[in-house]
């Protein structure tokens, strides 16, 4: 193995010297990466007594192995120092005047006068200075990476320091095979030098492809857009040529696109938006396809559904990603208010992201699935009802309900259960769950909200159950002797109680996490009608109001048996059709959160809480750095589980059991 | 003291200010406490098989009682001289007839003995009394009230609020109406006689109809008051229907009429008849016909039912009943076959292994109940 190559990785002090030709490919002909060079690497030469020798040789130089290794991820300064003769320094510095005034190759002449100056140096010192992460970042970005999300990190920083940090965020894993997209300043054609690259960096992703699944394909978009392997570091002076390139720039998405990490550096605020903007018309144009017409309007409507991207930046040159991005999340650090000032979120620290997403975000988009289903559920089924009755009234459009009775019914009867539901309900009890489980996030195995469900439960449900709630009390009223209920207001109150018992049944049903203010609601909906009923049309009298609709209806109703039958059979019915079918499904096809419900169950019959029992070594470290303290299970309690009693010395650790 | 009271208000209630309560702390950071529930495919096999004994309890018991009603329905609207008639013969024949009606005859034969009370409904077929501009030509306050009630001139009676459609001085009161409204003015008024004799004998007994407690006592107590009719049906080409002579809330006919019917084929309680019927007995029903529903081809028929528990003749409710009892069964039993039995697919309570991330699992690697001592994995798997 050649020496330098274990000097790959870290920050550089000048990082144009790092963009020079590779200097030795990867054995497999593809021309990248090329190395990254350390300070001390870079100073070594310059070092009054390591002229003639190689680089990184351990045994000669005090810039050893074991130094550099342990300066890697951090930014570094080599010190020397050289006594100069005044009169050299005059002579020096008059000819540098010149050189910094000079209209030709400026860069290059300078270069050349530090040169001179810096050579011969005495080593003084390397000085480190760790870049520090915010507390628990690298276990946020790891949990955010299981739940499915595509993690990619913009930054001003320069290329060495923004690989050194994604290193120790963990989202990049091999600093030493990434691939680098990044064009000499000094390339008379970096269009064309931008273009090789990607190709070639394309190349060894199908190699890769094809060495991991065995098959070879021609170009990249056959590879399936879930495989992503490679990691990629790219800098704002290459986005420069590409972005202004229609064809460099889908180049770059295609390939981005396949990168398990992505290192975007020295990106000026309007190039963090502008990856941002390219990524999204990317995953547009990836659905729609050749698609066209109203095909082509839905892919993108359901692209627009499934996917977001969100932007998380805590400086005012994050404003423009911020704003590009559809969620975009502030971070109140040092570097002012811009950021929280134009984003959708603002958080503290960067981890919170964790439960912004895993835990809000999942729960938000549950409630908010249910809200909507059960909202369009119920006023379809109200509604249904009274369209239903039409078929018997000539189409005249005769109310079955009262305006009143119709008016409460949205407004009292109805609405507390549901925004109850929207703010407590959730599919498991314990909200850690969410993050020590951070595939729950994914929601393509989870149909809460496609248009599918949307219509069977909001929609096609509501039919069905309109139609129990119509046709039962419509051909079950008969001349009942004194209690005749056959006219047109009883039977509104027949169907209006028993369209009421089944909607509040239906978010009593669908609820999975009953919390004693949520049980009180849903009973206070249904049961405060028969008061309602009893206590309204008095009202009315005491008003002088004479409501052919309430006055002595509800009496009259309540007192005859047919009601009462007639209501009891319309619920079991509802919620029996209900009750089967999320049985069925719990059953047969049950989501995950089912799963983790009962498992959560049966920990709880064991005295247990479940994460406790569940946790590993690993993810309990995660979920501390996340600042989640998951308690240790007392080791008795360990023991009565997992071992047959057993004669142990008192005081004895389990030799099963790791040191607590 | 009432100084030291004064005192302690202001601190008092700046401390409450400050701390918030147990409760709200608990609600606003998602901390109640709660309980999720487990839909256990033994639990709903239990639930619907109670459900099933449930409904057939309730449902036989229902069905039986309708079924044990007696009921006996004779259409008399083209029975005597209206049998060959067109309906605009029909017509002429019953406005010629004036307020004394057409008198038809219909005989309903008895075959099964009927216990008092015998009810006597009249039945309109295509009448359409739920109309949504029927049902709301109707004025609570006019028929409360009486004329005075109606000052204002703006009524949900219109174009039934004056005889001739506008004041008219040639009326009393201006020619206003009370009762107002389509349903008052098209009041039912064929009258029945009946009168029963047993099979081959000679002897007719009259059998008197009752009318007295036949609409609800609410309309009669609040719903109307005790104001008597006028101008209402009093011009012959202008009515709709019978008129009114008693104050409103004591025309118990009238009271049942304002209750518009929620089918289109409206059923009225028309009286009670006290008396037992013998099996074998033939009721002759005198029918002075006056109401026309030979305009609409509506039907018109005379039904005589005695009552159960669960009220008239209808086997629809007992048999929803007993239909959704045996669904429940059906559902208890295929949950039982599919799942407890496995046939269809079993699964393990609580198993791990059915993440849908962990679909490379066998299923029962995750078992719960199956737990090693080793603390390196995500959840203890075991192979079974």
């Amino acid at each position: 193995e050649p020496g330098a190559s274990s000097c790959r990785g870290g920050a550089a002090s000048r990082p144009q010297l790092a963009a020079g030709p590779a200097a030795h490919g990867r054995g497999t002909g593809v021309p990248v990466p090329r190395p990254l060079l350390l300070a001390p690497q870079l100073v070594a030469p310059r070092l009054a007594w390591a002229r003639h020798r190689p680089l990184c040789a351990p045994e000669h130089s005090p810039l050893d192995r074991p130094l550099l290794a342990s300066l890697q991820g951090l930014r570094t300064l080599v010190l020397g120092t050289r006594i100069l003769e005044e009169q050299w320094h005059a002579a020096w510095d008059a000819r540098y005047q010149e050189a910094a005034s000079s209209f030709e190759d400026r860069d290059g002449k300078l270069d050349a006068l530090g040169d001179e100056v810096e050579r011969e140096l005495e080593l003084v010192g390397v000085t480190a200075i760790e870049d520090k992460l915010q507390d628990g970042v690298p276990a946020a970005i790891k949990t955010l990476l299981t739940a499915g999300i595509r993690v990619w990190m913009i930054t001003g920083d320069k290329m060495e320091t923004a690989v050194n940090i994604a290193v120790s965020c963990q989202l990049v894993k091999d600093p030493d095979s990434i691939m680098m997209l990044v064009v000499d300043e000094k390339q008379d054609d970096p269009a064309t030098e931008a273009d090789r690259l990607l190709d070639a960096c394309m190349k060894r992703t199908l190699e890769t492809y094809a060495r991991s699944s065995g098959e070879r394909v021609a170009t990249l978009d056959q590879v399936p857009h879930s495989w992503q392997a490679e990691e990629m570091a790219v800098d704002g002076h290459t986005l420069n040529y590409i972005l202004v390139d229609e064809a460099l720039s889908s180049k770059l998405a295609l390939l981005a696109a396949h990168c398990s990490g992505v290192v975007v550096s020295r990106s000026s605020p309007s190039q963090k938006a502008g990856v941002v903007r390219l990524m999204t018309a990317y995953e547009m144009e990836r659905v729609t396809g050749t698609r066209r017409g109203l095909r082509r309007w839905y892919a993108r409507y359901k692209r627009r559904l499934s996917g977001k991207m969100l932007s998380i930046g805590d400086g005012a040159n994050d404003v423009a990603m911020l704003q590009t991005a559809d969620v975009g999340v502030g971070i109140m650090g040092k570097e002012g208010r811009q950021a929280t000032n134009n984003s959708d979120y603002a958080i503290t620290q960067f981890r919170f992201l964790v439960p912004l997403l895993l835990v809000h975000g999942n729960l938000s988009y549950y409630r908010i699935a249910r809200l909507i289903k059960y909202s369009f559920y119920k006023n379809i089924t109200f509604a249904f009802v009274l369209f239903y009755y039409q078929f018997y009234n000539g189409f005249s459009g005769q109310a079955l309900v009262d305006s009143i009775t119709a008016a409460v019914f949205n407004v009292v009867f109805t609405s507390v259960p549901i925004l109850l539901f929207a703010v407590l309900d959730r599919p498991v009890a314990d909200l850690k769950t969410y993050i020590h489980y951070p595939r729950l996030y994914d929601k393509s195995e989870l149909h809460t909200l496609t248009t599918a469900s949307f219509w069977k439960t909001g929609v096609a449900q509501a039919v069905v159950h309109a139609a129990v709630c119509f046709f039962i009390p419509y051909y079950s009223i008969a001349t009942s002797g004194r209690h005749n209920i056959t006219d047109v207001y009883s039977l509104g109150k027949l169907a209006f109680v028993a369209l009421l018992g089944t909607v509040n049944l239906e978010v009593a049903l669908v609820a999975r996490y009953w919390t004693v203010l949520f049980a009180v609601f849903v009973a206070l909906s249904y049961f405060l009608v028969y008061p309602y009923m009893a206590i309204f049309p008095l009202i009315q009298l005491g008003l002088d109001i004479y409501d052919p609709a309430n006055v002595g209806v509800s009496e009259n109703v309540l007192a005859s048996p047919t009601f009462w039958f007639v209501i009891i059979i319309c619920n079991l019915t509802t919620f029996g059709l209900r009750f089967a079918e999320r049985t069925a499904d719990w059953s047969f096809k049950p989501q995950d959160t089912m799963i983790m419900a009962e498992h959560e169950e049966e920990a709880r019959k064991q005295g247990k809480k479940w994460l406790q029992q569940n946790v590993s070594a690993e993810s309990r470290l995660r979920l501390s750095s996340l600042g989640i303290e998951i308690p240790e299970e007392e080791e008795d309690t360990l023991r009565a589980r997992h071992s047959p009693p057993r004669p142990t010395a008192p005081g004895a650790a389990h030799p099963g059991l790791p040191p607590a | 003291m009432p100084s030291s009271e004064s005192d302690s208000q202001p601190s008092g209630s700046a401390a409450q200010g400050k701390k918030e309560s147990k409760w709200h702390k608990r609600f606003v950071q998602q901390r109640l406490r709660g309980w999720s529930p487990i839909l256990h495919a033994r639990n709903a096999e239990l639930y619907f098989l109670a459900v099933g004994v449930f409904c057939l309890a309730l449902g036989i018991p229902i069905l039986v009682a309708s079924l044990n009603v007696v009921e006996y329905k004779a259409r008399y609207d083209l029975a005597g001289v209206f049998a060959d008639l067109d309906s605009n013969n029909q017509q002429e024949l019953l406005w010629g007839a004036g307020d004394e009606g057409v008198l038809v005859m219909v005989e309903i034969e008895v075959t099964k003995r009927m216990t008092a009370p015998i009810y006597v409904v009249y039945e309109l077929d295509s009448m359409f009394q739920n109309y949504r501009r029927y049902v709301r030509s109707f004025d609570p306050d006019n028929m409360h009230d009486g004329l005075e009630a109606n000052k204002s001139g703006v009524s949900a009676c219109e174009p039934f609020t004056y005889i001739t459609g506008a004041p008219d001085a040639a009326f009393p009161n201006q020619g206003a109406i009370l009762p107002c409204g389509q349903i008052s003015q098209s009041l039912f008024n064929d009258t029945f006689e009946l009168s029963a004799r047993r099979r081959g004998g000679a002897a007719a007994r009259e059998l008197p109809i009752n009318s007295s407690d036949i609409a609800w006592a609410s309309d009669r107590d609040h719903l109307y008051g005790a104001v008597n009719a006028e101008n209402f049906n009093t011009v012959p080409a202008l009515r709709g229907g019978r008129g009114v002579f008693a104050p409103l809330n004591q025309d118990q006919h009238w009271m049942v009429w304002q209750r518009p019917a929620a089918q289109a084929q409206a059923q009225k309680l028309y009286g009670r008849i006290d008396s037992d019927l013998e099996a074998d007995m033939i009721v002759t029903v005198l029918v002075y016909n006056r109401y026309n529903t030979y305009g609409f081809q509506g039907a018109k028929s005379l039904i005589l039912t005695t009552n159960s528990w669960v009220g008239g003749k209808n086997v629809f409710l007992g048999s929803v009943y007993i239909v959704i009892g045996g669904l429940a069964w059906l559902a208890a039993a295929s949950l039982f076959i599919t799942y407890n039995l496995g046939l269809f697919w079993k699964r393990g309570y609580g198993d791990l292994s059915l993440l849908s991330w962990e679909a490379h699992l066998q299923p029962g690697d995750g078992r719960l109940r199956v737990q090693s001592r080793n603390r390196a994995g995500e959840h203890r798997v075991v192979p079974q």
